[in-house]
């Protein structure tokens, strides 16, 4: 039915060029406001425009990459679906303390994990990246607009989310070179100063 | 050859039957067994006899309804990418039998509950369940194979889109929405192909993760609108 043969070779290239659009479409202030607006382009909009949430989802599939396999696909599988559990308690007014030092915890320990080139334990890594997507799912949630069309808002939502770990993924595949890798450290560096600059208020 | 004769005990018209072979060839993506027993499922839907008055909903959308609505849909791809998961997967007259007493076993909910939110609910809590089941891979045994159709069956039933409560339009809707499962379970389940690759498994998890969290999102919302 389908052809069999190897096609994928170029999509790195894409997921690259992917990440440049996501991180240009990225808008620094705009996070956490209460959009009324609704649908799948609102859904698709929300991840994307707070830096400290595109960071620390970069960083999730940056980090992935480094780790190897079955991290690099097991971290993205396990964030959406944790961060949803934490939306799910954001949206329904249950209240978690401290949500937005530990979105900001998130992008220090990420970014900190990948220029460090730290190798923890596949259930060390999932057990940190579980924890801070609880965090990252509750801000979403608690800022949920009042959406005429739910099931689109979370379809964009959830798929954003996903692309912004593929755009680390496609990044984290620079690694593979020596001159790669260093970059990527250095990419990683950026990200923990990024987060240091959301927990002492700079941004 | 056995199926074959199986099936000819249904009493299907020989030219029928090959009309059906035929047409399920050339679609190379239904199982001959399967199109016929979904295409059989249709029938009685549409023979079913019609009333004077005008139908709001139709004969193709409540086939349809298993792709048409959030609350269906979400545990059907998980349930497709769970079977998708067993090498060599084809639907078998069980996972038919299971879908058909799921879909039995929803209408209780359907009837009982008095509102549709709650009976959305549960089907969005099922396609949690069937989603996280997928997402965590792996071969899964026919147990849970058959339970999670049996799952899907209810969650379709809890959702059934019927004009009525009376017992001919619950038959004509259960009789459309289990062919319709059918058609949608044997396509999503075979279309990848054959022999997956490393990276289709890998996208099928994260497919199904992501269902669980549009699902667990939705299932919030429903919790939000009911408080």
């Amino acid at each position: 039915m389908f052809d069999q043969t190897n096609h994928e070779s170029p999509s790195a290239l894409r997921l690259a060029f992917l990440l440049a659009v996501t991180l240009v479409c990225a808008e620094p202030a705009h996070a956490h406001t209460a959009e009324t607006s609704s649908g799948l382009l609102s859904g698709l909009s929300h991840p994307i425009t707070g830096w400290d949430h595109v960071l620390a989802m970069v960083a999730v599939g940056l980090w992935g990459t480094f780790l190897g396999k079955p991290a690099i696909w097991m971290l993205p599988v396990l964030f959406p679906m944790v961060m949803a559990v934490g939306g799910a308690i954001g949206v329904v007014g249950l209240p978690l303390p401290g949500v937005e030092t530990a979105i900001a915890l998130s992008s220090i320990v990420l970014g900190a994990c990948i220029a460090l080139a730290l190798r923890l334990p596949l259930r060390a890594a999932l057990a940190i990246v579980g924890l801070f997507a609880i965090f990252h799912g509750h801000a979403h949630g608690t800022e949920l607009p009042a959406s005429a069309n739910p099931v689109a808002y979370a379809v964009g939502f959830v798929f954003a989310t996903g692309l912004l770990h593929l755009s680390g993924i496609a990044l984290g595949a620079l690694a593979q070179w020596p001159a790669g890798r260093f970059a990527v450290r250095v990419t990683g560096t950026a990200i923990s100063l990024g987060g240091i600059a959301f927990l002492v208020g700079l941004t | 050859m056995l199926q074959t004769r199986e099936w000819r005990a249904v009493a299907i018209p020989s030219k029928v039957n090959a009309l059906l072979q035929v047409a399920a060839a050339r679609t190379r993506l239904v199982g001959i067994r399967f199109f016929r027993a979904s295409c059989l499922a249709t029938g009685i839907a549409i023979s079913v006899p019609t009333r004077a008055q005008a139908h709001i909903v139709g004969i193709a959308e409540q086939v349809l309804q298993p792709v048409t609505s959030a609350p269906a849909l979400l545990p059907l791809i998980g349930t497709a990418i769970l079977l998708r998961q067993s090498p060599g997967f084809s639907l078998t007259r069980r996972l038919a039998l299971a879908l058909a007493l799921g879909l039995v076993v929803g209408l209780i909910p359907r009837l009982m509950l008095p509102a549709a939110t709650a009976n959305e609910l549960l089907a969005l809590v099922l396609g949690v369940v069937i989603g996280a089941i997928a997402a965590t891979g792996g071969r899964t045994p026919e147990l849970i194979r058959l339970g999670a159709v049996g799952t899907l069956g209810v969650a379709l039933g809890a959702n059934l889109l019927s004009e009525t409560k009376e017992t001919l339009d619950l038959v004509t809707s259960l009789c459309s929405a289990f062919a319709g499962t059918l058609i949608a379970l044997e396509i999503a389940a075979t279309l990848p192909g054959p022999h997956p690759r490393a990276w289709q498994t890998i996208g099928e998890r994260i497919a199904a993760a992501w269902t669980v969290a549009i699902a667990t999102m939705l299932v919030a919302l429903a919790i939000r609108r009911l408080m």
